[in-house]
């Protein structure tokens, strides 16, 4: 090896072992759905006071997530946008049962373009309206829980056909917010300030399992008790009142 | 967490990664030009597998191989290391996607360099490592060159397979294409904006910096080859 070889190899090994130090052990990592991104970020400060960590967020969609959980991922507390995910995990023993809180919940709404101004039924506006965009069914919750709505109020033959399907609540939401969609379905708290009009509710009744959030410190998490205070932090009366303030039911 | 964090995080993670495709890639492209053996055929193959596979593909198993129950992770957590959530996963996911850029880039160089200058160098009593750092690396180093901008560039825009590794954490492993996918995923316009313009001017200094280092190595390439 010429020594500038060997100098370039040692500064290589110092970058990576600097690089692995400052992904440091102690910290508290918290894999987020990423609707919930917003409010966590800004209960984040509080939080790592309540649970004497610091607290990092990794958000994303919660099957991914999961995935990663399953695949090993230093994660300490999983917040998933259904509770299923959690349950998936609890099944392989991955979570800690008595951690296990659903604790938060959404609503469903249907919303159009801004200063449309339809004040009808659900049932004329979506047999009016030439597309209606939800989220894929298959892999996004607020699509299924869209299907499962619109199903149970015998309204899914109505849109059978016109459905628009988006990879996320976001994507919907451009949808009909460039104009590009009559209407579509998202939750409410990606409704709130998104410059779409709300234009009708989903009853809880309409769906099986109304929209949750479940969460659980995850069972390798070298963190219990600090993941435990954060788990009790978020169920505590500031958590709450951010939550509710974006629109998050309280169940 | 300020607005710049996923700028410089991202222009560190693809230096790392071209540094390290680089080191990995230069010599196995040397190993493979004179080989062409079903076994060097089935590696080559390995090799190219991330520029076909999706990027979340090549995330996904990654992340079954770093994770703490695969072969590399199960290994590396006895010692004590952890790649799963760290910048060093960001960098290893961004070189094996840029890697096989960088491979074909400096097998392609070292195949355009006629083998003549390296058997007169033998003649003359060098040996080979020698005449793979005084003849054959001089005279492939515009194509080299040109691998390490592709590799910097596919790393910088990394996001499939980084998503999967290293995760979505702001400070720590949101790069640049995360942190815009997250800014427009939670309709947060100014910052998506702010961040996208930053990409841009990047992105056109890196190619600016790029065409002229290029065309420096290539004058002076010829030189060399004058003088040989």
């Amino acid at each position: 090896m010429t020594p500038r070889r060997g100098l370039f190899l040692g500064l290589l090994l110092f970058f990576l072992t600097a690089m692995t130090l400052a992904g440091a052990e102690n910290r508290l990592l918290v894999s987020a759905a990423s609707s919930l991104a917003e409010v966590l970020e800004s209960l984040a400060p509080e939080a790592s006071k309540a649970s004497g960590l610091p607290v990092l967020l990794n958000t994303g969609a919660s099957g991914s997530l999961r995935t990663q959980i399953m695949a090993g991922a230093p994660v300490d507390v999983f917040i998933a946008a259904d509770p299923s995910d959690i349950d998936a995990l609890a099944a392989d023993g991955l979570v800690v049962p008595a951690s296990i809180r659903i604790f938060l919940g959404n609503s469903l709404v249907l919303i159009g373009e801004a200063g449309k101004g339809r004040g009808a039924e659900p049932r004329v506006l979506l047999s009016e309206a030439r597309l209606l965009a939800i989220g894929n069914p298959e892999t996004v919750p607020v699509g299924r829980y869209a299907r499962q709505a619109l199903g149970s109020l015998g309204l899914w033959e109505l849109v059978a056909g016109k459905l628009l399907l988006g990879g996320s609540a976001r994507q919907v939401l451009e949808y009909v917010k460039s104009g590009s969609v009559p209407l579509g379905v998202v939750f409410s708290t990606d409704a709130r300030g998104a410059g779409v009009d709300i234009l009708y509710s989903f009853p809880e009744s309409s769906m099986t399992t109304p929209p949750r959030y479940a969460m659980a410190v995850i069972a390798s998490s070298r963190h219990r008790d600090a993941a435990l205070r954060f788990e009790a932090f978020l169920l505590g009366p500031a958590s709450r009142k951010a939550f509710s303030s974006r629109g998050f039911v309280l169940p | 967490m300020t607005g710049f964090d996923p700028v410089a995080l991202s222009l560190g993670v693809a230096t790392g990664s071209t540094i390290l495709t680089l080191v990995v890639g230069l010599p196995l492209a040397r190993a493979m030009a004179s080989r062409s053996s079903i076994l060097s055929r089935i590696a080559e193959g390995l090799i190219m597998l991330p520029m076909v596979l999706p990027p979340t593909v090549t995330g996904y198993i990654l992340l079954s191989l770093f994770g703490r129950h695969g072969p590399f992770g199960s290994a590396l957590d006895a010692l004590g290391i952890h790649i799963v959530f760290t910048r060093t996963a960001a960098v290893i996911a961004s070189a094996t996607v840029s890697l096989p850029l960088m491979y074909q880039s400096c097998k392609s160089a070292i195949l355009s360099v006629d083998p003549l200058f390296a058997r007169a160098a033998g003649t003359l009593g060098a040996g080979p490592a020698r005449i793979f750092f005084r003849v054959e690396l001089p005279l492939a180093l515009p194509g080299i060159i040109g691998g390490m901008a592709l590799a910097f560039a596919r790393g910088f825009g990394e996001f499939g397979a980084t998503l999967m590794l290293a995760g979505n954490i702001p400070g720590l492993t949101q790069t640049l294409p995360l942190a815009i996918y997250g800014a427009v995923e939670s309709g947060d316009e100014p910052r998506a904006r702010f961040l996208l313009g930053a990409t841009v001017v990047i992105a056109f200094a890196i190619v600016i910096v790029v065409s002229v280092a290029e065309g420096r190595s290539r004058r002076q390439g010829g030189k060399g080859r004058n003088r040989a």
